[in-house]
């Protein structure tokens, strides 16, 4: 089933499903959709919601195949897509206020102890990324989860890479204060915190 | 206390050392400072298992997202875009039913009633058509005439609006499982780019993806083939597996070779529950049955797994109905 097609490569792969090659489709679909939808999932917190960008993205991409130009790699293509479609669904407020709820709702009842589990790590974390502020959070994802250099992201938002630099570091020190609150979870890293 | 203030110098330094931003010699550099300076050392550890912990492959590690199903879905969407768009380009071929009426009536009116038969417009032509873009599953349909047609992904069967009144001819790209039914008055003739092949009532495998080979297995009954280029016509017999190519025509025996298209999660698309139950009852060879009011119903799913059991659950669970399995191995819904 694995087979190795060189998404690098794009051009093939791109006129192929420009001219409306099904088959090259789902391979594109079926590489990128899990990976897309965890990473609209980190802006929107809410799985279904994650999906339904992923499918329009694919849909949309589908039925204007022939007129979509897509000028870096169909990889980047994507992956900024989905990161401008869930911030606009952000700023459409649909679910913001269910994550706010949410990442209140986790501060006032405190850590519950035996519930290490991975999934409630990940809605901490992506929680606690979420609050940090807008650009701040943007740009560690883009770096984090996207896998873009400084450089890329300085041009795609028209910044400066020192811009870019002081809202990573930024991203990483309020990370770090805002998991001293989750200390129950991540207790081995905040060591040198509590002292 | 302002801890960001505290750990301003250090997070610049460690985002841009864990985010591969750093050359050589400043990484060097930085790394000698740590070992160096054990507090040093520990806050930097302390960010890095942050910064590990935002990764995707750690900070997803619960998450499972079905890819299988979301491509059901997104498939299943756009071909119903298309199954729509032939429609409506078929209804704009003909004349507008209006017209037509209007015309056939002004004519019964003003000539004579041969002449009514005379000028009668022909029904206009039109192409229904239907395609399974999941390599993933066989896409399976009941005809007009009572036959099944299991679509393999990437594949596409056309057939005019007239199918099962004046004529059974599909014309076939791709790869597909035909069970057709018996109508001697009415032979059912699959066209490719090849061959032509002609049955009365049988089972069979064509695979017609590529231009230039046609391969047909013979299940059941008979079939005829006719290569389009020389005319040679060859008679298939159950078992017979049939390659053709623009070079040579070959025929050998492959008794009892399991089609792995049939093999696949069978899937419907917007079908009457009534043709699903007949699909099934065919492929399991056991009489699906179910109560008056649910056959009208139109369902699109897709079944995977292959005991009796599981198919009947899984159909229960979708229509929100109870099933048993009878002493005589019937299923009924109800």
């Amino acid at each position: 089933m694995n087979n190795n097609t060189d998404y690098s490569s794009t051009a093939e792969i791109v006129i192929q499903i420009r001219d409306g090659d099904m088959e090259a489709f789902e391979r594109v679909f079926r590489e990128f959709y899990a990976p897309l939808t965890l990473y609209s999932q980190s802006f929107l917190q809410d799985k279904d919601a994650a999906e339904e960008v992923v499918q329009e993205l694919f849909y949309n991409l589908w039925n204007n195949r022939k007129h979509t130009e897509i000028k870096t790699s169909l990889k980047s293509y994507l992956y900024q897509s989905v990161r401008n479609r869930s911030l606009k669904v952000i700023r459409h407020h649909m679910v913001r206020q269910k994550h706010a709820d949410y990442v209140m709702g986790q501060s006032n009842e405190g850590v519950q102890e035996n519930e290490m589990e991975a999934r409630e790590l990940q809605k901490i974390i992506t929680g606690i990324l979420s609050k940090l502020p807008e650009r701040c959070s943007l740009i560690f994802r883009m770096n984090r989860l996207e896998g873009l250099k400084y450089r890329e992201i300085a041009e795609e938002l028209s910044v400066s890479v020192k811009t870019v630099e002081a809202n990573m570091s930024r991203a990483l020190a309020l990370l770090r204060n805002e998991m001293i609150r989750y200390k129950e979870y991540f207790g081995p890293v905040m060591k040198e915190e509590r002292k | 206390m302002n801890t960001f203030n505290k750990n301003k110098p250090i997070s610049v330094r460690m985002s841009r050392y864990l985010s591969g931003e750093m050359d050589d010699t400043e990484k060097a550099a930085f790394q000698e400072q740590m070992k160096a300076d054990a507090d040093l050392q520990a806050e930097a550890d302390s960010l890095e298992t942050i910064w590990e912990m935002t990764g995707p492959e750690k900070l997803f590690q619960a998450e499972s997202v079905d890819t299988n199903k979301a491509w059901m879905h997104l498939s299943a969407r756009i071909s119903a875009d298309q199954e729509h768009k032939i429609v409506q380009q078929s209804r704009t071929i003909g004349f507008p039913v209006w017209m037509k009426w209007a015309a056939v009536w002004f004519t019964a009116m003003v000539l004579s009633f041969t002449a009514y038969h005379l000028f009668r417009p022909a029904d206009p032509e039109s192409l229904i058509s239907f395609s399974n873009p999941d390599s993933n599953v066989a896409f399976a349909r009941f005809l007009n005439d009572g036959s099944i047609v299991y679509l393999s992904g990437g594949s596409e069967m056309n057939f005019g609006s007239d199918f099962a009144k004046n004529n059974r001819d599909v014309s076939l790209s791709g790869e597909a499982f035909f069970d057709v039914a018996r109508d001697q008055q009415q032979p059912f003739t699959i066209n490719t780019g090849l061959v032509s092949i002609e049955v009365v009532g049988t089972s069979f495998y064509v695979n017609a993806r590529k231009n230039d080979l046609l391969e047909i297995y013979l299940q059941t009954g008979a079939v005829r083939a006719v290569v389009r280029s020389s005319g040679e016509t060859i008679l298939l017999k159950p078992g017979d597996f049939l390659s053709v190519d623009k070079e040579q025509v070959q025929k050998t025996a492959l008794n009892g070779w399991q089609v792995p298209l049939l093999g696949k999660p069978l899937h419907f698309h917007d079908e009457p529950f009534e043709n699903i139950l007949m699909v099934l009852s065919r492929k399991y060879n056991v009489g699906f049955t179910a109560s008056e009011y649910l056959h009208e119903r139109s369902m699109t799913l897709t079944l995977y797994g292959s005991s009796i059991e599981t198919i009947s659950e899984a159909v229960a669970l979708s229509l929100g109905v109870e099933y048993e399995i009878k002493e005589d191995n019937r299923v009924e819904f109800r």
